[in-house]
């Protein structure tokens, strides 16, 4: 019985070394240049999405789950590619899909939905920078978009969301969660709309940025190394405070950022080099 | 007599086992024999020799003493080493379960082929297919970002104040729209009007108890204590309370609210 167990075990081991990295859940989709600015939407039930631009035309996407399932042992999880009629649009749609997530193409909309039952799964996309990016956790989970030059929007119910080097507009909400936007880099031209029920906002942006600024919190406290939040946040009974609402300009005002929480602290900061 | 009839009785002579007559045989059947005497003679000489040997030797005190100390020494030795202590705590752990000891051994080649898998697995991603590109672009996507929906809201001018029909159009973004900062973009427009009519009180009572979105909520609750403070209000937060979903942010807001509206609330 014991030598039956150890044999059992032995096998779970080996498909287990073999299989980090299986090859037959990265997906590969390419994106044609003449797309100068396709969608990008990812919608994950539970689990972390973590999404990033780079300079190439092909779109990855790759899920990883923390113990292997039943379907990676039976070497279940295979690819399929087949198309259908949009019955609304009567445009086809393509889609490839594995056990693990499907992606459906209409003209320059991808839409990557993972598998309702891959509850513990991280999901990684890899797309072409230019895109717009949506992502939306429908549970919990951590949302991280880095170094998209298109719009973002990132919705989840319990987790943290994490933009960072993004050119285009950004709408990030989370019910419980923090959110922190790192636009350090360069200047923001696009708005932000960042808001979250319990959680801190953090916006990082260059000290020369020109901004304005629009904080709500009920029960939070804003901070800024700016010298201009610093005055308005001291002013408990400025104009500019209705309703727990600051609104201001930083360097003579610009883009549009409106952070809202309710509980939770909110800050506003440039980088002390 | 035969050899082995000689040696049998011979110990049995010398041990004085013989009566007298079967001793007097044994000496008459050797008589005649030289070789049998000369062996009875040595072993005689050799059972007189041992009988003559002092065995009254006691073991002194002392060495007794040594000896029990070293030994339980030893012992006491042995028991702390590292493996009897190693064996000892395997005992404590597994003998009592051997199903312990095999899922041990088993998390073990787990971690074992979960560094090994990870350092020497050095397959290359490859892709099984690959999508060809759409044939078309005829077809325009006629999905929208929320940050688009967010920016259009936003460029709408609220100066002096928004007129009715962008009013119904904020009305139905907050009623129909998923994405929540869309929504509240929306609802921020609308309490930017100066001056809420009725309806738009009414439509902030009916539109707590249908939103989901605990932000937008809360959002209400201040949009309602701002400009509504009705008898109808306080019906609402209090029907709001008794529902189990309630997220607990906006329960404590409206414990915290409803007592302010109930103070001053017009008929």
């Amino acid at each position: 019985m014991n030598k039956i167990i150890l044999l059992c075990l032995l096998i779970f081991v080996l498909q287990y070394s073999l299989g980090q990295v299986d090859s037959t859940r990265v997906t590969k989709v390419e994106v044609p240049a003449s797309y100068q600015s396709p969608v990008v939407l990812v919608y994950h039930t539970m689990g972390d999405v973590s999404v990033r631009g780079h300079n190439g035309n092909e779109l990855f996407v790759y899920a990883q789950e923390f113990l292997p399932s039943l379907t990676d042992l039976m070497q279940k999880n295979k690819q399929e590619v087949f198309t259908y009629l949009d019955k609304y649009s009567r445009s086809p749609v393509k889609v490839k899909r594995n056990a693990h997530f499907s992606i459906q193409q209409k003209d320059s909309i991808y839409r990557i939905e993972s598998n309702v039952f891959s509850y513990n799964s991280n999901v990684f996309v890899l797309t072409p920078g230019r895109a717009s990016v949506g992502v939306n956790v429908k549970n919990m989970g951590n949302i991280s978009i880095e170094n998209i030059q298109g719009n973002v929007e990132a919705n989840s119910q319990t987790g943290n969301v994490f933009v960072r080097n993004t050119d285009g507009m950004v709408s990030a909400s989370t019910v419980h969660g923090n959110i922190i936007g790192d636009f350090s880099q360069k200047n923001r031209k696009q708005p932000l709309f960042f808001s979250t029920l319990v959680g801190n906002i953090e916006v990082i942006i260059p000290q020369d940025s020109k901004s304005d600024i629009s904080v709500s919190s009920e029960m939070g406290t804003f901070f800024s190394n700016f010298k201009e939040g610093n005055q308005l946040a001291m002013a408990k009974t400025g104009n500019h405070i209705k309703n727990r609402k600051i609104n201001l300009k930083i360097n003579g005002g610009g883009t549009d950022f409106v952070l809202s929480n309710f509980k939770g602290d909110i800050y506003l900061r440039y980088l002390d080099r | 007599m035969k050899k082995e009839e000689f040696s049998s009785s011979l110990m049995d002579k010398l041990a004085g086992n013989l009566s007298e007559n079967e001793a007097r045989a044994f000496e008459a059947s050797i008589a005649e024999k030289k070789h049998l005497q000369d062996e009875y003679q040595l072993f005689s000489e050799i059972w007189d020799q041992l009988e003559n040997i002092d065995t009254d030797h006691e073991v002194p005190e002392s060495l007794s003493q040594n000896f029990y100390q070293q030994l339980a020494d030893e012992q006491q030795k042995q028991e702390n080493s590292f493996t009897a202590r190693l064996h000892r705590l395997k005992e404590e752990l597994f003998s009592a379960s051997p199903l312990a000891r095999n899922l041990s051994f088993g998390l073990f080649l787990l971690a074992f082929g979960f560094i090994l898998g990870g350092k020497f697995n050095t397959n290359k991603i490859e892709v099984n297919h690959t999508i060809q590109p759409a044939e078309s672009n005829s077809e325009a996507a006629s999905f929208v970002l929320s940050t688009d929906k967010i920016q259009q809201i936003h460029s709408i001018k609220a100066n002096p104040s928004i007129d009715d029909e962008t009013i119904q159009r904020l009305k139905s973004i907050i009623e129909t729209e998923e994405n929540t900062n869309v929504r509240l973009a929306a609802l921020n427009k609308l309490n930017l009007n100066t001056k809420a009519d009725g309806s738009l009180k009414q439509f902030y009572i009916q539109q707590l108890e249908r939103e989901q979105s605990p932000l937008i909520q809360v959002e209400l609750l201040n949009s309602i204590i701002e400009n509504s403070r009705t008898k109808e209000s306080i019906n609402t937060m209090e029907t709001m309370l008794s529902k189990r979903s309630l997220n607990p942010i906006v329960e404590e807001k409206i414990h915290k609210d409803l007592p302010v509206l109930r103070a001053s609330y017009v008929e």
